[in-house]
């Protein structure tokens, strides 16, 4: 008989979630979904707000990755102005989108996602947490630890404060560094690059214990879009959006991110608060595209800097073309926090970072404006428009979360289809699921920020499982 | 790992959201505390939730307070508890601990836990407001005290055991 497994919560992600597996007469998977269960409203209430507080506003979308959205939200705002921000106010917010991604990035590796790769999948789900890594890793903890330490820090010290800096304005920074800020920054980094890359050593050696996961979790052609610099770079706050496709090729470059619009279209379903973006040329879904860690590194040419580019030319060997595996998450993240410690230290040496002259100032010269950047999870877009008078009357975000819904989808139908089967289901094969899912290291909070489209479903369900009564709002 | 002359000898942490209503009493209490305890003797933390960062800091003190809002206990009441490690991680997504979690922590990561105090205030308001009820705002001196005095306690027993 047909019947339904929900794994309810998900654990180990930031964010409320559900997952639904359909099962068939003989107990197979016939179908998967990853239901988002949070609600949120923050494209609604900005509105009406100045355009000048959007950057604080917004940066409340999220406590894990507030940087983020500072970040894009101070460049759309750049662009209502229509002003070319100071360059030390862009690396400066440069600087503290890296130390957002080195922190981000560390919370889940080390603490999210590494029970299951130094306990096992099959590991006793009362030890298989971060508890679990003190007692049987107590290093690979503390480096965890202090890695999401000294990002942290480094945002404290350039904003004010670890979360929800009000520092990233319209124009520009609020404030300019100073040397001494500066050489605390640069004595903290070696340190988190001797943690980073002992971490990354750690976890080559560990990954070949995985490969039945790295062969089924979300591991199917997808396209990949990302920024990249000029020159094919890996580029996290500025740049042009590229997208490869499964062979590595790429079919879009260089295009300017503020007409995401041209290229990309989001797609509501009744089962999620969470939308479902989608490469408009390909159309829905088949239009299915990934970003972050993985995608970043398969769209670029090279890293840009000494440590990072080896890894990456190891990294890319894994597999000709793009690497597919979502599973490989897990190492592009760490590659990705050696790249942004290394990157960190050559932004700080440069002597320009202390210029004075860090905003721009300017009124509203457009009613419309993108900003685009890369968080953690993958591209960032807030996108507004203003009346006359600077005032917000429309925002649509598309959060880096919200881009891999279809991948996250597709991805827990394969490793469902593999690790169950028979109508057997045992606990390991449910975290398998779930694991797919912290792959991504979804972000719920940002990626259901919106409110006024969603669809949403409520059942009326009986004792016995049925379902007596469905209300739809499409 | 060795204690520093800048590591003083008891930690006040008082936790919560400003933001949420009487959620806010933890770090209500603990700016009121910075003000009542003697600087060379504790240090006072004010932060929305306990993070594994703080671990670290914990294991190179001798006594730990911890302050919270609690909404399962009457409005305004105060209750004063001893607390040690308990290393269950529970569903724990490892970016916020309880105290128990995080004296865990600082056992197992930096191999010292301190003696360790959780004071709970039972609240009544969680609400998107600023500002602590009425309840909660009269008790807050009776919990200041109640922390001064057992910092006071511990440094007397911290004296007379050095002597």
């Amino acid at each position: 008989m047909p019947r339904d497994i929900v794994i309810d919560p998900v654990t180990r992600i930031e964010g409320h979630a559900k997952i639904t597996l359909k099962m068939n007469d003989a107990g197979d998977i016939a179908d998967a979904m990853f239901h988002v269960t949070q609600f949120r409203g923050f494209e609604k209430f900005c509105e009406g707000r100045p355009l000048t507080e959007m950057p604080s506003l917004m940066a409340r979308t999220c406590g894990i990755c507030p940087v983020s959205h500072l970040t894009a939200s101070a460049k759309a705002c750049d662009d209502l102005l229509a002003v070319k921000i100071p360059e030390t106010a862009a690396n400066l917010r440069r600087l503290m989108n890296l130390a957002q991604i080195v922190q981000s990035h560390a919370l889940s590796f080390f603490h999210l996602s590494s029970p299951d790769l130094l306990m096992g999948f099959d590991a006793d789900p009362a030890k298989r947490h971060i508890f679990g890594v003190l007692q049987e890793n107590p290093q690979l903890a503390r480096d965890g630890i202090r890695l999401r330490q000294i990002g942290q820090t480094i945002i404290e010290i350039l904003g004010g404060k670890k979360i929800h800096p009000a520092w990233a304005v319209a124009g520009g920074v609020n404030k300019a560094l100073v040397a001494a800020d500066r050489d605390k920054m640069l004595a903290m980094l070696p340190e988190a690059l001797d943690i980073a890359q002992r971490t990354l050593q750690w976890y080559k050696r560990v990954a070949d214990q995985f490969s039945a996961e790295a062969r089924t979790f979300a591991n199917f052609p997808t396209l990949f879009m990302g920024l990249i610099t000029e020159t094919g770079g890996l580029e996290h706050y500025d740049g042009l959006l590229r997208v490869v496709d499964s062979k590595g090729e790429i079919v879009l470059d260089k295009f300017p991110p503020q007409r995401y619009q041209e290229i990309i279209a989001e797609a509501v379903e009744p089962y999620s608060f969470m939308k479902f973006p989608y490469f408009k040329e390909m159309g829905y879904p088949q239009g299915i595209y990934r970003v972050g860690p993985l995608a970043r590194l398969n769209i670029v040419d090279y890293c840009g800097t000494p440590i990072a580019d080896q890894e990456w030319a190891e990294f890319r060997e894994i597999q000709r073309g793009a690497v597919l595996s979502s599973f490989h998450y897990h190492h592009a993240r760490l590659i990705e926090i050696l790249f942004g410690i290394e990157k960190m230290e050559q932004l700080l040496k440069d002597p320009t970072i202390l210029s004075t002259k860090v905003r721009a100032r300017a009124r509203p010269n457009r009613n419309e404006g993108v900003g685009v950047a890369e968080a953690p999870r993958g591209t960032l877009i807030h996108h507004y428009r203003i009346d006359d008078n600077g005032l917000m009357v429309w925002a649509n975000l598309i959060i880096a979360t919200g881009h891999n819904n279809l991948a996250m989808n597709r991805g827990i139908l394969q490793a469902a289809q593999h690790f169950i089967s028979g109508g057997k289901v045992s606990e390991g094969a449910l975290n398998r699921v779930e694991a797919v899912i912290r792959c991504y290291d979804p972000c719920l909070s940002c990626a259901t920020h919106a409110i006024g489209k969603m669809p949403m479903r409520i059942e009326l369900v009986s004792s016995a499982g049925e379902v007596i009564h469905a209300l739809d709002r499409n | 790992m060795p204690w520093t002359e800048t590591d003083r000898p008891v930690l006040v942490l008082g936790y919560g959201n400003v933001l949420r209503g009487d959620d806010g009493a933890g770090p209500t209490a603990a700016e009121a505390l910075r003000k009542r305890l003697p600087a060379h003797t504790a240090e006072v933390l004010v932060a929305h939730q306990l993070l594994p960062e703080m671990s670290q800091r914990l294991s190179r003190c001798q006594l730990a307070i911890f302050i919270d809002a609690d909404w399962n206990l009457p409005a305004g009441q105060v209750r004063r508890k001893d607390i040690a490690a308990d290393c269950d991680g529970g569903r724990s997504i490892g970016h916020q601990q309880s105290p128990q979690q995080l004296l865990c922590m600082a056992l197992a990561l930096y191999g010292h836990a301190p003696q360790a105090v959780l004071f709970h205030i039972g609240a009544a308001r969680f609400g998107f407001e600023q500002g602590l009820s009425q309840q909660v705002k009269q008790a807050i001196p009776l919990l200041v005290q109640q922390v001064v005095d057992t910092v006071q306690q511990t440094a007397d027993n911290l004296e007379h055991h050095h002597a």
